[in-house]
């Protein structure tokens, strides 16, 4: 097969998992440490800050997973496992894609993970998500060089 | 390898150590000169003293002598005088055997006393003084110093290590190093899982092998 090897499920897991336990610090930390100094420092926390709190927090993911997408590739999970997500042809996401990739994957989780079987199914291990947003995961140069299969 | 100077030390007389420690003395005082040399001179200062008395002697006893002997080779001319002149011919072959029989005993006097007294200052050094150095001076130099070392020392040397770039950035280099090897082996390990995974399931479902991508 030409071109960077395919991404497998136990990778995937993995790094989505990693990801997971981040976003959970992250959630924690944007949702609580407001109005907890707020209460420290002032006292009782005014509706905005929790209601903006709140907000970041459901955000939070959408925007950790398009932005790590859009500008590199990799989520922080996908670092330390060593995958990348590509465009089928091997090209970097554009916003508009790696925002609907998140969007879609937040939203209908389930259906998400349930599309990864077909990862086990399919030669090339794409997803269901990625035949619907035409992209791929592969491994990292790294990788690469130690398992040699391109 | 104690035990043997020890018995050599013991059964060596004190007159023998003290000849031992005189050669020793002179091989340390000219390392590159041989015993021998040593005893030589010493021998040539006797024996040079040794002949300037007998030059004294004979000055005095020259004409006497001479007398003598005239009188000697006048009687050893005469019938039956070798019944004289023999035994005296025998004595002073003896005599010279005897001075060569002296000259070797005593090389090997002064050889066994060497390697007694060498023998002597090793069992000392290993039985006595090394045991009592290091049982009793060193532990109390340690004693001693230490606490001024941990309270003075330590401190200078760590902040020295701590404040230099090169210790840290050679801890900064091991650490992400270790970090990395870390991370290439859990990437090694999931591509390895992908495969393995993927062909368990392959095989399951009786879809075939599948095409090894990772691994």
């Amino acid at each position: 097969m030409a071109g960077p090897a395919h991404a497998g499920l136990v990778s995937r897991v993995a790094a989505l998992t990693v990801d997971v336990i981040v976003l959970t610090l992250a959630g924690l930390a944007v949702t609580q440490l407001p109005i907890l100094a707020w209460e420290q420092v002032v006292g009782t926390p005014p509706g905005w800050l929790t209601a903006g709190s709140a907000a970041v927090g459901a955000l939070l993911p959408w925007a950790y997973f398009t932005t790590c997408w859009w500008l590199t590739g990799r989520t922080i999970g996908n670092g330390v496992i060593g995958v990348e997500v590509r465009t089928r042809a091997g090209q970097e996401l554009s916003f508009v894609r790696a925002a609907a990739r998140a969007a879609v994957g937040l939203l209908l989780a389930p259906l998400w993970l349930l599309g990864l079987v077909a990862v086990l199914l399919r030669d090339d291990r794409r997803a269901l998500h990625d035949l619907v947003f035409g992209t791929a995961m592969y491994y990292q140069t790294v990788v690469q060089t130690h398992h040699g299969a391109l | 390898m104690t035990s043997a100077p020890t018995r050599f030390a013991s059964t060596t007389s004190p007159a023998r150590l003290a000849l031992g420690f005189a050669v020793l003395v002179a091989e340390r005082v000219r390392p590159g000169a041989p015993t021998r040399d040593a005893v030589a001179t010493t021998v040539g200062v006797v024996g040079r003293s040794a002949d300037l008395a007998g030059r004294a002697a004979r000055r005095v006893t020259a004409r006497p002598v001479g007398l003598a002997r005239r009188s000697l080779r006048w009687a050893a001319g005469l019938p039956g005088a070798s019944l004289v002149t023999d035994p005296l011919a025998q004595a002073r072959d003896r005599l010279a055997d005897a001075g060569a029989a002296a000259r070797d005993r005593g090389r090997a006097t002064l050889d066994s006393s060497r390697a007694g007294a060498a023998a002597f200052v090793q069992s000392t050094m290993d039985e006595e003084i090394m045991p009592y150095v290091t049982s009793t001076v060193v532990p109390r130099v340690i004693d001693g110093a230490l606490p001024d070392i941990r309270a003075r020392v330590l401190p200078v040397v760590i902040e020295d290590l701590t404040n230099d770039p090169r210790i840290r950035e050679l801890v900064v280099e091991q650490s992400r190093g270790v970090l990395d090897e870390a991370a290439d082996q859990l990437r090694s390990g999931t591509a390895t899982a992908d495969d393995r995974l993927e062909t368990a399931f392959r095989r399951l479902v009786g879809r075939g092998a599948a095409p090894t991508e990772g691994g």
